[in-house]
């Protein structure tokens, strides 16, 4: 199947094809159209001119009839007289001249002809009053006396033929004939020419048309279902992931011995690199997508620069590298930017060079121009260059073509030295697009290598500083008010209240969005952590319920959320959230988030911790949290594996439970509620995950997050096998309660 | 050649010394009145002749009314007939029917085309008088004396 965007652009190719294609058909049926129309017009011109022209002729033709007559008796009245037939024939020859005269008679006293032209045969030849016209369709006839000083001596007929009123009638009626036959032609080809010639065009067009657009949906959906996937997929790791975590620096303050404690190190530095990893991936495939949407808001570059240099100070210390950081003072206090991509940017960077650099240095130098030259130092467009130097090993001419493409190392074989997935160039060329900027390598003569990123930024109010750093030291926080967590997930709720309170906060649970609006209304918060994806209501419901309702001062919510997409900070802003804090939770970037909005504790109460990285664990006195009950630890996220030891109330609760939640889920996929459906399988699957019982997490996580809707049939291999699950579960952990009720056993020994 | 026309045998006795045979031979013009040849009028006064061609109504012998009809203008007999009778040359004449129609008054008679043409139209016209040169007489019109002279009496009027 075509990439989404390659079959759009077939789409929108096709489509100005057939948009070319409609135009020039209807240009041509426009055409004969107005060949059809232009004839109409010509007959209606025609009919017009011939409705003018007939009457004068008619009259015209009277006339000289009734002229003539009466010329004829006056030229002709001494021959009719004397019976002169040679007068006559002089008086009458300028009318037996013309060709319109039919017929000419001079008929003396008695009646007797004595001249005539032409023939009367047809004519009406009765004898009119002096001055009356008779006519016929052949002619007009007209008659006078002929009187000479008073006396009458005869009279004189003369006959106008109709001939040429009957051309011009005939003429008229072929014209007629010949208009609508040409107009009739003329709709007839537009007929036949849509029905043979633009109707099939038109239906295999479309026809092609529908089918790329059915592909295009196909590929789209695919494209849908696979961002959906990895949404999910880093909802789902980062999910037990902020177990780990939690539990890592939950076990790190307790008593440790320097082996366990190297060991945590390191785990705590692998889960750390998978987190990345993951974050990698996620990342590209996004831009990939073309979902990636950026955030600007201002920042504080100087600020940002020197927290890059401060995250990478102590590495390349450790590897005996001088890491520098360098601000130009023309560099704007404050610019428009994603801030969390930049420093995502910035720290890439960073990170490759005292990665591939042994000895020397590694140089982060920023500096900004005015992109106009009227443009000021402290307002305008400006175009930020940013230079990353090292002193490394430099990138072969032959590699630097791949540099920025994903998956690809300078090193790929299976000995390389470098750990990492190759996708960080290429997140920051696509990052640096996005914001409008380019990145290049440049070769240094002396040796190293040198990234350029340039950038077009708008100057603004600088941002407030950045607050903690991620790896320094706890500090105690001093709040009269509790912190209201609201997350439905067990495991969750314990690992975030164990930290909270470690940090010397009190804390307060709810589990669904109507307790978290019941307490925000009736207590009095310092900060709320809001879980987004609850079932019934969810956190920004529930929080814009809260933002409606709440009378008073404004509590900040935080949204605690495992989606880290950016579609996702965006939404949890529009709900009226302040904050944004990702699953797994990281103490670092749980003290940012609380250095926002809780005030800072007393001097004296600050800094809880001076442990330095592989130094002795802190004396129990000095530990601000309570060691973690070994039920709460029996509790994380892990497998259903034999032996393994839960807490006795969690799975009391699980069992007691679990039955009616499925029969609810049941329930909800009998009457079609695939969305009540899919809530109540995001909380069981949460419950069973936190105690372990991974298949039937993952059966509940097939229905979650199934798509499309699943048909009803589905439904039940689903609900089937989340039912097998759970018996199988809750038949181990029943035997795991048995076995803990034993007695111990005395060894004989 | 021309002929002579006499009329009937007592007209011709009686008017035989008024139309010598060489008068009609002379190359001076002399014009003749005529009228049908049946008619009863043999003479006319050149008053009557005038008042008969500006159009007055004159009554003849036995009730019957003139009418006069005029060679075509330009003419010559029209010419001398006008200066003559009427007193009045061409143009003087256009100027007095034209003065006429436009006061509403009597119309001219009528002129008809040629000498044949008169001849036959005053025979045919009852009370027509007309005139013609008197080598145009012929046999079916009678000449009338204008106040008992004929042309070759000294003093004739239409010469």
């Amino acid at each position: 199947m075509a990439d989404a965007p390659e079959v759009t652009a077939q789409i929108e190719s096709r489509r100005r094809l057939i948009s070319r294609v409609r135009l020039k058909l209807r240009l041509i049926l426009m055409s004969l159209l107005i060949v059809a129309s232009l004839s109409a017009l010509s007959l209606l011109i025609v009919r017009s001119v011939f409705s003018s022209i007939t009457p004068s002729l008619r009259s015209d033709l009277r006339w000289k009839a009734q002229r003539g007559v009466a010329e004829l008796s006056h030229s002709g009245d001494f021959g009719v007289l004397t019976g002169n037939l040679q007068q006559l024939q002089q008086s009458s020859e300028h009318y037996t001249s013309d060709a319109d005269v039919l017929y000419v008679r001079f008929r003396g006293e008695q009646a007797q002809v004595l001249f005539e032209r032409g023939s009367a045969r047809g004519l009406p030849m009765e004898e009119q009053a002096s001055e009356a016209v008779a006519e016929n369709a052949l002619a007009f006839v007209s008659w006078a006396p002929v009187v000479i000083e008073g006396l009458r001596v005869g009279d004189v007929t003369l006959a106008v033929s109709k001939a040429r009123l009957q051309s011009g009638a005939e003429l008229y009626r072929r014209m007629v004939i010949l208009g609508l036959l040409g107009g009739g032609a003329a709709l007839v080809l537009a007929f036949l020419f849509v029905r043979f010639y633009i109707a099939p065009i038109l239906r295999l067009t479309e026809r092609t048309f529908g089918e790329l657009e059915q592909s295009a949906r196909a590929a789209l959906a695919s494209a849908e279902a696979k961002t959906q996937f990895l949404a999910n997929m880093s909802h789902e790791i980062r999910t037990p992931m902020n177990g780990v975590f939690g539990m890592l620096h939950l076990v790190r303050q307790t008593e440790l011995t320097s082996a366990q404690r190297r060991y945590l190190d390191v785990l705590a530095s692998s889960t750390r690199s998978l987190l990345k990893v993951v974050n990698d991936v996620l990342d590209i495939s996004k831009l990939n997508a073309e979902r990636y949407q950026l955030l600007p808001e201002p920042c504080a570059l100087r600020d940002l620069a020197a927290e890059v240099g401060t995250l990478f100070e102590q590495r390349a210390l450790e590897k005996g590298l001088r890491l520098s950081v360098e601000v130009q003072p023309s560099t704007p206090e404050g610019v428009s930017l994603d801030t969390d991509r930049f420093r995502q940017i910035l720290s890439n960077l960073v990170n490759n060079a005292i990665k591939f650099t042994e000895h020397g240095a590694v140089e982060l130098s920023v500096r900004a121009s005015p992109a106009s030259a009227n443009a000021s130092p402290t307002s305008g467009q400006h175009q930020l260059e940013i230079l990353v130097d090292d002193t490394g090993v430099g990138i072969p001419e032959s590699e630097r073509s791949r540099l920025f493409q994903p998956f690809s190392q300078v090193d790929a074989s299976s000995r390389r030295l470098h750990e990492g997935t190759g996708l960080g160039l290429a997140i920051c060329k696509k990052l640096l697009e996005l914001m409008g900027g380019t990145i290049e390598y440049l070769p240094r003569p002396e040796g190293g290598s040198r990234f350029r990123i340039v950038v077009p930024v708008n100057a603004c109010a600088p941002a407030a500083p950045v607050a903690a750093l991620p790896e320094a030291p706890s500090r105690r926080w001093s709040c009269e008010r509790p912190l209201l967590l609201v997350d439905d997930n067990e495991v969750n709720q314990l690992v975030a209240v164990e930290v909270l309170e470690g940090l010397g906060l009190r804390v307060d649970v709810a589990a669904s969005g109507h307790d978290a609006i019941e307490a925000v209304l009736n207590g009095d918060y310092a900060l709320v952590l809001m879980d987004c994806q609850m079932p019934g209501m969810d956190g920004y419901e529930a929080t814009r319920q809260i933002r409606a309702r709440q009378r008073g001062a404004r509590v900040a919510i935080v949204a605690f959320t495992a989606h880290a997409l950016a579609e996702e900070r965006e939404k949890v802003r529009q709900a009226g959230m302040d904050d944004f804090l990702i699953k797994p939770l990281e103490l670092p970037a749980l003290e940012q988030v609380l250095s926002r909005h809780l005030p800072p504790a007393p001097a004296s109460e600050r800094r809880i911790s001076s442990r330095a990285p592989g130094a002795p664990p802190p004396g129990k006195a000095a530990t601000p949290a309570a060691p973690l009950p070994a039920s709460a630890l029996q509790s994380m996220a892990e497998p259903l594996q034999p032996g393994l030891r839960r807490p006795l109330r969690a799975v009391e609760l699980f069992l007691t439970r679990t039955p009616g939640e499925i029969e609810l889920l049941r329930r909800a996929a009998s009457e079609a509620e695939f969305a009540a459906a899919r809530a109540l399988a995001h909380k069981l699957k949460g419950t069973a995950g936190s105690l372990g019982a991974r298949n039937l997490a993952q059966c509940c996580a097939a229905l979650e997050y199934a798509q499309p809707e699943p048909s009803a049939a589905q439904l039940d291999t689903l609900l089937a096998a989340i039912e097998q699950a759970y018996q199988l579960a809750s038949a181990a952990m029943r035997r795991e309660l048995r076995e803990s009720q034993r007695p111990p056993e005395v060894s004989s020994a | 050649m021309k002929r002579r026309v006499f009329l009937g045998a007592s007209a011709a006795a009686a008017t035989h010394w008024l139309w010598p045979e060489s008068a009609g031979a002379s190359s001076a013009l002399v014009l003749v009145p005529i009228v049908a040849a049946g008619s009863p009028v043999t003479d006319i006064s050149l008053g009557t002749l005038r008042r008969v061609f500006t159009s007055q109504p004159v009554s003849g012998p036995g009730g019957v009314s003139f009418v006069g009809f005029n060679q075509p203008a330009g003419a010559r007999e029209r010419e001398l007939f006008d200066r003559v009778v009427l007193g009045m040359g061409p143009e003087e004449a256009a100027r007095y029917w034209v003065d006429q129609r436009i006061r509403g008054g009597v119309r001219p008679p009528r002129s008809v085309p040629n000498v044949a043409l008169l001849r036959q139209v005053v025979v045919r016209y009852p009370g027509a008088i007309g005139y013609v040169a008197l080598s145009d007489l012929d046999a079916s019109v009678r000449p009338v004396t204008i106040n008992g002279a004929g042309p070759a009496a000294p003093g004739y009027p239409l010469r």
